[in-house]
This record gives C-alpha cells, structure tokens and sequence, in this order.
C-alpha cells in the first residue's frame, strides 16, 4: 500500500458533517425548556460526541456537527405524530419543519399557527402547562365558587407547535422519576451525548421534594465521575407529577455550584455520600409512611444543599444520634478524608490543625469506650453511654469546659487502658496545635467543636463495627466503612 | 427444534416461535447451506451446490480457538511489521474489509468520496496496528519477557517461546495516546475528524480486550532505549515524512502519559462511528493473531470466496 499523508487532510475535511449552531430561546419553565433544548439536539444535530452546549442566559446556544442525511425527516416524523394525536392536518410537516430549524438557525419568525394544548403528544411536558398555578380548584371563578372542578375545566396551556415540537423530541430522554418526580440534568461545555443518555437510574419511594432533588443530583454527579464529566452537570430541572387531589405540581431547576455536591471533589466521597443519603431516605419513608429517620435524611439534605455552617451542625447531630441507634450503619464520616472534605465545604476559611484536632478526637473516644462503654454488656447502654458522653461535649458552655470535659475522659480511659492517649494508638495530640485550633473567640471555638465532633464520630466508627460484629454477628453493611487507617473497606 | 438459552441453561426444544439468540435446527426439507451464499431457507430443488447434511466432527481444542499470545519467537518490530502489512491489506484491498468500510461511508458521509475516505481510515488503521504493541516497549515489560525466555536473540522481544507463563504487566495502553499522537504529527491539524483517529486508536488498543479504558490502567510507561528505534522503524513503514519522523521521540513522551478519560470514547453501539471502531478492531485483531499463529485464518479477499 502507498501512504499517502499529504491528501489525507483534504479528504477528512468536514469528516463528520457540516457544523451548526443552533439557538433555543427560554420561556422560563426550566423543564419545557430543557426538553426543548434536548429535543432539538435530537433533531438537528444527533446523539454526537462533540456538541457544544452553552446557556446565554435567555437562551441555550448548541454547536456541533450534524450529518443531514442520517437526521432527515426526524422533525418532519415527530410533527406528523403530534399532529396525528390532535387528528390536525396542518401546518404541512415538509413546510413547516424547514422553518422551525430556520428559526433555531438564523432566529427567523415563524409564522403565525394555531397553537396546541398541553395534551397528547403535548401532556408531560411541564407541571405548569398542565395545571397553571391555580389548578382545577380555581380554573375559573365558578369552580373557585362551588370548589368543584374537573380535568376539563383545568387551565391547560396553549403551546406554540415549534417549541412543543422541540419538547416532544426531548421527552424521550426523560427515562426515570424518583417518587412522582421527573428530573433532566443540564449539562454545559463539550458534551459526548451518546454517553450520558439516561444517566439516573434509580426507583424508590420519595415523599420529600427537597430529598428527591438532593438524590437525584447526588446519583447524577456520581455517575458522572465515573465518564469524567462531574464538572459538566450544572444543574438538574424538575416536574412533579403528584396525583390524585393534590395541586401543587410545579417545576423548577436546581443549580449545582452552591451546593455540596456541587463541591465534592472526589468521586469516593460523592459515592458514599449518595449511598448513605439513600439508605437513610429509604429508612425514612417506607410503604408504613413516615418513620423516625426523617430528621436525619432531611439533615443530610439540607446541608447536601446548602453547606453552611448552621447546617453542617445539624447534620453532625444526626449523625451522633444515628451512630448512637445504629452504630456504625448510615454514617457519613467514615474516613479523615471524608470529614475534612465535608468540613471544608462548609468552614473552607479554618485556620486550625486538622490532625491534632483527630488525634484528639481519637483519644477521646477511646476514653469514651474505655471508661465508659468496655464494662457495659448491653449494646443499648453501651451506645447510650457514648451519646451521653457526646453529648456533655456538645454542650459545653465555654473552651475551658470543653476541653476540661474530653481531659477527664481520656484520663479516665488512660486509667483503664495505658495505652489510650499515646503514640501506641496514633492519639498523641499536638497540645499547642490543638489549643490554636481552639481559636480566640466564641465562632472559632464552635467551628472547632463541629469539626471535633466529626472526628469523634469517626474514630468511634470503628468500635461500632467491632461491638456489632461480636453482638450479632451481623456483617451486612447499608454504607461502605473505613478501618481506622482511614481507608475505605467494603465488608 | 431450537437451541435456546433459557435461565441459564441451553435446552433444545420444539419451539413455534424464533427469539434472539436462538440457534435453530431445521430439516434439510425446510434450509440448505450454499458455499456462497449462506444458509437458505428454501427446499434446495435445482440449487447445483446446495450442502444439504454435514458430518459432525469434534475438532480438537487447539483447533477451536484462535491462536493467542505467545507460540512463536517473533521481535516486536517482525510481528509489528506483519500486523501492519495485514491490517493495511484488509482495509484497502478488494474483500470484505473493504467492501463494508466503503458501504459504511457511502452511508455515513454520502457528500465525501468513500474510496478516498476508506484509503485515508486504511492509513490511519495501520499507523494504529504500528502501535498497537507499543507497550511491549516498556523497559520492565522487555525485561520480564527476557526473563521467561532468556534465549531470545537480539532486538525487543514481540513473542516469547512460552505460552503458559504471563508477562503481567498491561502492553496495550499505550498505543492508544500513541496513535493519536502519530496521526496529528502526519495528517496535521484532525479537526473534525479527531474522534475518527480516537475511535480508531481505541481499537487497536483494545485488540485483546474490548472493555479496555487506557484512561484508568495503572501502569506508567518507560520506554525502553529500543523503543524510538521501534517507532522509527514503523513510521518508515508507513512512509512517514522525514519531518515526522525527526518527532518520534514525541510519540514515546505521548505514550508516557495516562490520556484524559475525557478524551477516550466509549463507543457505545448507539454511536455513528461504532461500525467503524468495530470494522478496524477486527481487523487489527484479526491481523494480530494471524501474524502470531503464522497462518491465515479468515477468507476476506474478494477472489477468495
């Protein structure tokens, strides 16, 4: 054979197609306008590995190559079905689909059509063409009157036909909802959509709203991780799809970069995360309705979504409670990595010594565990022994009384056990590191408290783990745990 | 009759309906097999050549799968060099490889020339086959090689004599960041058909497994002092320019480095270019293992059927 390398570049031009640029203009309901946007690249530019999606705020611009011979007919196929489910003849598909794509290429008007209601081929494209914000109870004055209503009388939407149409392509990426509620990621940046078809696949009971948002952006940026994408998802935008008498169906978006999960940077902690998330939410509601977890699950959430300090504080007392209830099962803080990167999120700005602060945490709980749980043949006493203990450390009211606290319980426990504060078991704080940790003034010393608390809870995982598996033998595990060298095992 | 896999076991049963996956068993009333064409549903009355019964013969085990690593002593630059001459006759040689590659972009890019285009894929497929061992360059896979055949005469090892022993340390991965490398150096700037090289050096480099990612192996590279001979050697073979091959050293710094898992396609079946990673994986594959069993194993030329 004869290479020839001076030609090859002239014959692979345009390998690939002919590049477009397509603009979608938002309405402002955040799902219609995903699906539209997700319909268009559908129809005009294919499932490629090379799309450009950038938001200009009030419009979604796509570039890419598209191959005209493999995308023909698509918009003209997918008209003639909406039309079909409203037995409408016109407009003309081969007429009209030209100037949609001229309108989403060279934004040119689109002439003036009837436009179609939210049903058929329209119906699930967003809560709020369904329903409007007044539902069936207010559609009109007369029902708002007599409170009786129906279907028909609903305030249903009008859709223009071209951004119906466009929606109508999209709504085959919508593959799963999480309870009643339908998510679609958004991604920015080069995207390979062949690789992020249905990204969410997940199907359990949700009653909460804030905790189906958290999952899915969890479930979704930990699936990304794994193609390299996890900075692409920038948001995810949802409708509900309540049923029966309920009528606050509505949709929305949740953007990414002010949350938590926005912020994880590595995929172990993003994993772990939704895994214990998920089984705290399946804890918490079940088919018997509400259970006790639902604080927990909801304190998870909150400061999944919002990472402030306040909620950062509520989320480690459930974890306390929850490492009281169900030993080591559904803890969050199972490796040094994990706390650090999860106090971070929250207190970025510490100017403390993280491993003094450990090691003295590790003291702590084998001062717990040694002068108080090791006597203890219950489980329950044990465990309830060791929330006492947490929670006289919890409620110290100055520095002074904090730290005399935690002193005694390593003195005691050194009493019982010579090695408990040594180098022997990796607990030898730095004393002056640890004091700086402490701070100057009331909001350091919380700030340090917090991240203590997490510490503790850590470093008393491991006992957990032990005392369950010489109680009850039971090595099932809902969360992956870490051994106390700070290493994620799977049992 | 049907053999059907069913929860895990293979039954053969009646069946009055065909499903995926199904391997039928039918009368010689009801189907022939013709040297050509297959097998025909139809009676055979009036077909010259219809085979209408065979004999079922156990073959031995050797004979069942196809030759793999190992068997015979080649250098890496010999087996290379065979792979690449295999691969480039499969994809720009009248047969089957290139009959399906011209059909493919005939569908795929109707507006290009597919002669031209399957002549340029036909180039980039054997600078891939060139690299597709390129991990057999690494200093301690060379070493360990030496090792298990301490008797190998001069040059990088590309085969050892043993076959019951493994090396142990992955030589594929390498060639993935390796060809797209030596495809920028001769073709200049890929543009639009960046992904075509990463679809076809992805092939290559999953010629021994295809859930390969060479984004996430854990094995840092370390070229060998033969290796930019071994480069040289194969960009020669392709008529590399000399300005490329004065950049060789470049190819092996571009080995050294784990690819971006952002770069490598996954290639899923739902892909435009899946047909074409498929084609020149098999061929690369197929080249591979009959430079390494020394005979051919596959009819693909037009005449030969």
């Amino acid at each position: 054979m004869r290479f020839n390398w001076g030609a090859a570049p002239t014959a692979l031009k345009d390998f690939g197609g002919s590049q477009v640029h397509l603009t979608i203009h938002k309405t402002g309901m955040p799902f219609f306008d995903a699906l539209r946007l997700y319909g268009t690249i559908d129809l005009y530019v294919g499932l490629r590995e090379d799309v450009l999606i950038r938001d200009a705020g009030s419009a979604w611009e796509v570039t890419g190559r598209a191959r005209p011979n493999r995308l023909a007919g698509r918009d003209v196929k997918a008209l003639r079905q909406v039309l079909d489910g409203w037995n409408r003849k016109n407009p003309k598909p081969d007429a009209y689909c030209p100037l949609v794509r001229d309108r989403l290429e060279q934004n040119k008007p689109l002439p003036a059509e009837k436009p179609g209601p939210a049903t058929k081929a329209f119906k699930g494209l967003d809560a709020a063409l369904q329903a409007g914000i007044r539902h069936t109870a207010a559609a009109d004055y007369n029902t708002l009157q007599g409170g009786q209503a129906s279907e028909s009388t609903c305030c249903v939407a009008e859709v223009q036909l071209a951004d119906g149409l466009l929606a109508f392509a999209g709504k085959k990426r919508v593959q799963a909802g999480l309870g009643d509620i339908l998510f679609l990621p958004m991604f920015e940046g080069q995207i390979d959509l062949s690789r992020v078809v249905s990204p969410l696949h997940i199907w359990m009971r949700l009653s909460n709203v804030t905790c189906a948002q958290v999952l899915a952006l969890l479930a979704l940026r930990t699936s990304l991780f794994a193609e390299g994408y996890q900075d692409r998802l920038t948001a995810v935008v949802f409708t509900t799809a309540f049923h029966g008498q309920r009528s606050d169906n509505y949709s929305g978006v949740v953007g990414i970069a002010s949350t938590a999960i926005g912020q994880v940077k590595t995929a172990a902690l993003a994993s772990h995360l939704y895994r214990v998330l998920r089984e705290l939410v399946r804890a918490a509601w079940t088919g018997r309705g509400a259970t006790a977890f639902v604080p927990d699950a909801l304190a998870m959430a909150y400061w999944l979504m919002h990472p402030v300090p306040k909620h950062l504080s509520s989320f480690i007392t459930s974890q306390e409670r929850l490492r009281r209830d169900r030993g080591w099962r559904l803890q969050a803080f199972v490796n040094r990595d994990y706390v650090r990167e999860v106090f971070e999120m929250s207190i970025g700005s510490w100017q403390g010594d993280h491993e003094a602060v450990r090691k003295f945490a590790r003291a702590v709980a084998s001062g717990i565990y040694h002068a108080r749980m090791a006597g203890t043949k219950e489980a329950d006493e044990r465990q309830k022994a060791w929330y006492d203990e947490v929670t006289m450390l919890r409620s110290s009211p100055s520095p002074k009384a904090f730290i005399e606290r935690a002193m005694i319980l390593i003195e005691q426990g050194h009493r019982e056990h010579s090695q408990v504060g040594t180098t022997h078991r990796d607990e030898a704080f730095d004393p002056s590191a640890l004091l700086s940790s402490l701070g100057k003034d009331r909001s350091s010393f919380e700030e340090f408290r917090d991240l203590f608390r997490m510490y503790l809870v850590q470093e008393s995982t491991y006992q957990a783990k032990a005392e369950e598996g010489e109680d009850s033998g039971n090595t099932e595990p809902l969360v992956e745990l870490a051994d106390d060298n700070g290493k994620e095992e799977a049992e | 009759m049907v053999v059907r896999y069913d929860e895990g076991d293979l039954r053969v049963e009646t069946a009055d309906y065909v499903q995926a996956g199904d391997i039928l068993i039918v009368p010689p009333t009801l189907a022939y097999l013709h040297p050509r064409k297959g097998l025909c549903f139809d009676d055979a009355t009036g077909v010259a050549d219809a085979i209408r019964s065979s004999t079922w013969t156990a073959r031995s085990r050797e004979q069942h799968q196809l030759p793999r690593e190992g068997g015979r002593r080649q250098t890496l630059v010999e087996h290379v060099r065979g792979v690449m001459r295999g691969t480039s006759a499969r994809l720009s040689e009248d047969g089957a490889y290139r009959g399906t590659l011209r059909k493919i972009l005939g569908s795929l890019e109707p507006d290009n020339d597919s002669d031209q285009l399957a002549a340029v894929i036909a180039q980039i497929a054997t600078v891939a086959a060139a690299f597709h061992d390129l991990g057999k360059t690494d200093r301690c896979w060379q070493e360990r090689a030496r090792a298990i055949d301490p008797g190998f005469g001069d040059g990088l090892i590309g085969r050892t004599a043993r076959t019951d022993t493994r090396i142990g340390i992955p030589h594929t991965p390498p060639g993935f960041p390796a060809t797209i490398k030596a495809a920028e150096l001769l073709l200049g700037s890929v543009d639009s058909a960046t992904y075509l090289v990463r679809a076809i050096a992805l092939a290559a480099a999953r010629h021994h497994s295809s859930l390969l990612n060479p984004a996430t192996v854990d094995h840092q590279y370390e070229p060998h002092p033969g290796a930019l001979g071994f480069v040289l050697a194969v960009l020669a073979e392709v008529d590399a320019p000399a300005e490329v091959r004065e950049r060789a050293q470049a190819i092996l710094e571009a080995a050294a480095v784990r690819p971006d898992r952002q770069s490598v396609p996954l290639l899923l079946p739902n892909d435009d270019l899946f047909p074409i990673y498929a084609l020149v994986g098999r061929a690369i594959l197929m080249a591979d293992r009959e430079d390494a069993s020394g005979r051919e194993l596959e009819q693909w030329r037009g005449d030969q059927r």
